[in-house]
């Protein structure tokens, strides 16, 4: 049986079916909170913003409309709560030394040697994106790892699918230009 | 095609996003480019190294937490529909109309509505009542429609029919013995003309403002 779309199960939720919620969470449960960690660099932040999207998708389900796809409007209230928090107080760049659990294999046995390499490669990308402007970092994320088109990432940033494609590139051309040092 | 023009192609390129168009002409430069080919690659390699990025790890506790408080939400969430959210709407709401009524009375309105009438066929003919119940509806029509929209803009939404009856309601409930004072003077019927009027101009004025507002306000935009 196929399974419902978001935006269905989002139009249950709005009509009072709690479990599409729970349905809805679990699928995007891992990838915004991979995105929240990525995009602020800060676990803490992260976890305290992911809590805090799917509360406001809760609570906001009574407003949600179907024109846009619910994963660009997950991501928009993601951003948009992110950018409000920076505003409010501000939140810090992440530390060097910051360590970011990640996910191993199920079953596997730990590598030392792998899991350094991971821990590396997670610190040298988390500098690198760091020092991305925030529409960029967010542009280069979506694209890279929610694999949005640029028409979708534009509609989250409110600008216009050029700018992004635009911004993309040159975020990519600065993460180059951070890991060549 | 330009190297500097490849070269804005190429992180699109890596997302397949190149336009159809563009992309024979993209693919044919960097093909005979070497210093296309140098870029494209070293880009290429920078994608690929994003993409090794481990996944940060969800802490269980946190979906526990946040599945808990969704859950107390639930528990002690109350119903959109409240009176103390619509009877604020609808004194708001009296007291704009009000105002307009000191401002342009209700004869005054009365008397504008039937000028403008005077011309057209059949409506020139209706009688005093008809043309002050028509005057009257502006009175509750407009004050609504602003209250409305205020309404689910301040709780958020809800259900805009429920909503807007209720305000409708209490919003008629403050105005009839307004009414009622300041039209003493005017026959029986001329002021339940009034009241029709401003009473029902009232109830689709907040039907449509609490539809409008939940038509606008999209979450976190």
């Amino acid at each position: 049986m196929a399974q419902p779309s978001d935006e269905e199960l989002m139009l249950a939720l709005k009509a009072g079916d709690r479990p599409a919620f729970d349905a809805l969470y679990r699928r995007y449960r891992g990838r915004l909170y991979a995105f929240l960690v990525r995009y602020t660099g800060d676990p803490a932040a992260a976890q305290d913003l992911f809590q805090e999207t799917f509360l406001r998708v809760f609570r906001e389900r009574a407003r949600y409309q179907p024109r846009a796809a619910f994963a660009a409007w997950l991501f928009t209230i993601a951003r948009n709560l992110y950018l409000d928090s920076v505003k409010r107080a501000g939140i810090p760049r992440p530390a060097p030394g910051t360590e970011v659990a990640t996910e191993e294999a199920p079953d596997s046995q730990p590598d030392p040697l792998a899991v350094l390499e991971r821990r590396e490669v997670d610190a040298l990308l988390r500098r690198a994106v760091a020092t991305l402007a925030e529409e960029d970092r967010a542009i280069l994320l979506l694209s890279r790892f929610e694999g949005m088109r640029y028409a979708q990432i534009a509609e989250i940033l409110g600008t216009s699918e050029g700018a992004a494609k635009v911004r993309a590139h040159r975020a990519l051309q600065t993460l180059r230009h951070m890991l060549r040092e | 095609m330009q190297c500097r023009d490849a070269q804005a192609l190429m992180t699109a390129s890596l997302v397949g996003e190149v336009h159809p168009e563009e992309r024979r002409e993209f693919e044919g430069h960097v093909a005979a480019c070497p210093s296309c080919q140098e870029e494209l690659t070293s880009l290429r390699q920078v994608w690929d190294r994003l993409g090794q990025w481990p996944i940060p790890a969800l802490e269980p506790r946190l979906e526990h937490d946040l599945l808990a408080r969704v859950g107390r939400e639930v528990a002690t969430r109350r119903p959109r529909l409240g009176l103390v959210p619509a009877t604020a709407a609808a004194l708001v709401a009296a007291l704009l109309s009000i105002g307009a009524s000191v401002v342009l009375p209700y004869e005054r309105a009365f008397e504008l509505c039937r000028q403008r009438l005077q011309g057209i066929g059949v409506l020139a003919g209706l009688p005093d009542s008809s043309l002050f119940f028509l005057a009257s509806l502006f009175y509750g029509v407009i004050p609504l429609l602003l209250a409305g929209v205020m309404l689910v803009r301040v709780t958020g939404g809800g259900a805009p029919l429920s909503q807007g009856m209720t305000t409708g309601a209490v919003f008629a409930l403050f105005m009839t013995p307004y009414v009622l004072f300041v039209c003493s003077a005017l026959p029986g019927a001329l002021i339940a003309a009034i009241l029709a009027g401003v009473g029902l101009g009232g109830l689709f004025g907040a039907l449509g403002g609490c539809w409008l507002g939940a038509r606008r306000w999209r979450p976190a935009h």
